[in-house]
């Protein structure tokens, strides 16, 4: 699955870049986020409770943050597992400058396998969409509260 | 045709579409076959004149349980609520090669008959013994046993029965009993052969397919029963409906499968099954006594192509001449999309 | 599969079931029809703990004029609302929105509000909600609220409806016979790949869509280009902005150009349809 979104933040790009590279703020970010502890330094152990309402599942998994070209891009590579399948795969993130503000695009490629792809197919990229709107738009509040 | 071409000066995409086949069927001569072609079957005429039929065929939903007891009631005479048709069974069908390849009948249906007549030829035998004439006299009529021009005197399966199995007045050298079992080693598989037509509309907004008429007749040999036999046409002509139009196993790139559910893999159903016109004709097959070539995949190998080609049909006037299968209405909207209707 | 395993308690009253739901919070799902969730129980998608099943509440399901306006209960059956006289005398277009959800056996057991808190996004009432501009009622452990068709539906699969809430009754005004219903179904499932409903009237047109979007929408960019116009020309023109401001689903079923297609296609028959009752 190839999934572009875009999302505007309300601060400048640096302070955009460091708050996607900080488990602090990724962790009250991340939709359905219980846990997440920093393994390394660019890597990270989270459990996450996703889905949609009525149907969530509990995923375990890894996430690292490379190719790290301050404040333009970065990369981020996930995998998660749990009952009802699996995710893995890569997102490209560029942030450039919109007024006072960043513009962030982000192009992620997804495999998404097991129970949630054999029998809700149909839905996958639109919950995808879905949950990468509420991750950019917890990150806007998050970011508009403390300027 | 008159339809279609006043569809077609209307504007509106309405095609036709033929196909004619021949199969391959009743599996099959053994040599040509990776384990063995053959079938079996045992009739058995119990004590108390009913009947028990053995088939190492397993009809499910064939109907062979009927065909069968069809078959041997009217050779031996006996009522056909009096026979058993056992199937599916190991332990009760030790061996048998089952259905595919539509060789139930042809096959299976033909050992039974095989092993029918060795019941009747040794009856006779011991009929004869009773009468006090010889076999060659014996006739098996409507159930029972006379010799004309020898004796008034008739015996019916209850009686011979009871002699066979009480076995106090038997000829000899004949074995108590009347019972008989027999593989049948076919010579050559068979050719069942048909015509289909069909004639679909296409919405040209939607891509969306409406089958207006449909039209089959195949020929399968002698028909032992034709509502079973219809029955596997109409069957087979579902099952095409949905290969052609809708049906479709989706993995993505990564070997995912994305249709686990019915809810994402459409299946026909009753809506989608048009008004059939059902015809016949009956090329007696050579191959086995029965003359019978099988049904079972006639519907599923003319309707495909007959569908698939009056959809093409439909589209031809914008220069479309190809679809993959199935040809859903996404498909189709997208050959459609970057073409206008030539001026027919 | 058997869905795992879980409590199973029948409430008698709505008060019963709101206490139920307070208790057990996001471990409980209620249950009216099953249409829904038991589909995703069986596959273990949904695990629910406890099911609260609201379904023999007779006081739930009812049609009847009310004020002015017709109010149907909860638990009302597709198949109820489907043949309903009143609803088919004043307000059609909830009927004949009943009729296309999915096969007779699933209109038999199916509820109006089961599915409307389910949300799918190609269920076939959420375009006839919003064109009727509909209100409903959700009943919670704060007592009772009105929301607006317009507010109910928040995004993918979510509505409005808090975890301790339980919708407890839909309320359409009359109409006019000048309404359509006009749906392209996903062949295996029946959901609508694009569903438009139109309810029309001499002052203007509402038009709602379902089955396109994450969540279902009033198509308000085909309702000012058509104003009071009846034209073919108008309603060809109408119906292109069919899609305007949203974002196309795509699956396996159809693309998102191909929807964006169908929603228009169907907009310009449903306009059709709806002006010729007029």
């Amino acid at each position: 699955m190839k999934l572009t979104v875009s999302h505007s933040i309300p601060a400048d790009r640096q302070r955009v870049f460091e708050a996607l590279c900080d488990p602090a703020i990724l962790r009250r970010c991340i939709p359905g986020g219980e846990s997440l502890t920093a393994t390394g330094p660019d890597a990270y152990e989270a459990t996450l409770k996703i889905g949609v309402p009525g149907i969530k599942g509990v995923y375990s998994g890894t996430a690292t943050i490379g190719d790290k070209h301050p404040p333009e891009s970065l990369t981020l590579g996930f995998e998660g597992k749990g009952g009802p399948g699996f995710v893995r795969g890569s997102a490209a993130i560029v942030l450039s400058p919109d007024g006072a503000s960043t513009r962030v695009d982000c192009e992620a490629d997804a495999q998404v396998g097991g129970l949630i792809a054999a029998v809700g197919s149909r839905l996958i990229e639109a919950t995808a969409r879905k949950l990468a709107g509420d991750f950019f738009n917890q990150l806007s509040n998050k970011m508009s509260a403390t300027v | 045709m008159a339809e279609r071409n006043a569809a077609r000066a209307a504007g509106r995409l309405f095609g036709v579409g033929v196909s004619t086949y021949l199969e391959i069927c009743a599996m099959g001569p053994s040599k040509a076959m990776p384990a063995g072609g053959w079938e079996w079957g045992c009739v058995r005429m119990e004590i108390s004149a009913k009947v028990t039929v053995i088939t190492g065929v397993t009809p499910h939903g064939q109907g062979q349980e009927t065909s069968f007891a069809q078959i041997v009631a009217d050779r031996l005479g006996v009522p056909i609520e009096d026979i058993a048709v056992l199937r599916g069974d190991t332990s009760v069908a030790h061996y048998g090669r089952d259905t595919y390849g539509s060789r139930g009948t042809a096959v299976g249906g033909t050992a039974i008959v095989m092993s029918v007549d060795k019941v009747i030829k040794k009856a006779k035998t011991l009929a004869a013994h009773l009468f006090e004439t010889l076999d060659e006299y014996v006739v098996l009529e409507n159930g029972k046993f006379k010799a004309p021009g020898i004796t008034a005197r008739e015996i019916t399966w209850a009686e011979l029965a009871a002699e066979a199995y009480l076995a106090k007045n038997l000829p000899a050298g004949l074995e108590p009993g009347l019972e008989a079992s027999s593989f049948f080693e076919p010579e050559n598989f068979t050719f069942p052969f048909g015509a289909h037509i069909c004639a679909v509309e296409v919405d040209r907004d939607t891509g969306e397919v409406a089958i207006k008429k449909y039209i089959a007749v195949d020929d399968c040999g002698n028909q032992i029963n034709p509502l079973l036999v219809e029955g596997q046409v109409q069957g087979g002509i579902a099952h095409s409906i949905g290969q052609a139009l809708f049906e479709q196993t989706i993995y993505d790139e990564n070997g995912q499968l994305l249709t686990g559910e019915f809810m994402d893999y459409a299946m026909p159903r009753a809506t989608d099954i048009p008004e059939y016109t059902l015809g016949s004709t009956v090329t007696p097959s050579p191959v086995n006594p029965l003359g019978v070539k099988g049904v079972g995949e006639a519907g599923t190998i003319g309707a495909t192509p007959a569908i698939a080609n009056a959809v093409i049909d439909a589209l031809a006037p914008l220069g479309i001449v190809h679809l993959d299968l199935p040809m859903t209405p996404q498909r189709i909207w997208r050959a459609m999309k970057t073409r206008t209707m030539a001026t027919v | 599969m058997y869905p795992a395993n879980f409590d199973y308690v029948r409430p008698a009253s709505v008060d019963e079931a709101v206490a139920l739901l307070k208790r057990h919070g996001e471990d409980a799902k209620v249950l009216a029809g099953g249409h829904s969730l038991i589909p995703a129980m069986k596959l273990r998608l949904a695990r629910p703990s406890v099911v609260i099943d609201i379904g023999r509440i007779a006081t739930l399901s009812y049609i009847r004029e009310a004020g002015g306006a017709i109010a149907v209960g909860a638990t009302t059956t597709h198949a109820e609302v489907e043949t309903s006289k009143l609803l088919r005398e004043k307000c059609p277009l909830l009927s004949e929105t009943a009729s296309h959800i999915g096969d007779v056996q699933v209109r038999n057991m199916g509820t109006i509000g089961g599915s409307l808190v389910h949300a799918d996004p190609a269920s076939d009432y959420p375009a006839a909600i919003l064109a009727l501009e509909a209100e409903i009622d959700l009943v919670g452990p704060r007592g009772k609220r009105t929301v607006r068709a317009d507010q109910f539906f928040v995004d993918l699969l979510q509505t409005t409806i808090a975890a301790d809430e339980i919708l407890t009754e839909v309320r359409v005004p009359m109409t006019s016979r000048s309404v359509a219903y006009i749906k392209t179904e996903q062949k295996a499932s029946g959901f609508a790949l694009a569903g438009v409903a139109v309810v029309a009237s001499p002052t203007g047109v509402r038009v709602g869509i379902t089955g396109i979007a994450p969540k279902p929408y009033r198509a308000t960019a085909v309702e000012q280009a058509i104003g009071n116009q009846r034209t073919a020309h108008a309603i060809e023109v109408a119906a292109a902005h069919a899609a305007d401001g949203v974002v196309p689903l795509a699956d396996i079923h159809a693309s998102a150009e191909f929807r964006a297609h169908l929603a228009q296609v169907n907009t310009r028959r449903a306009l059709e349809r709806a002006f010729a009752r007029a």
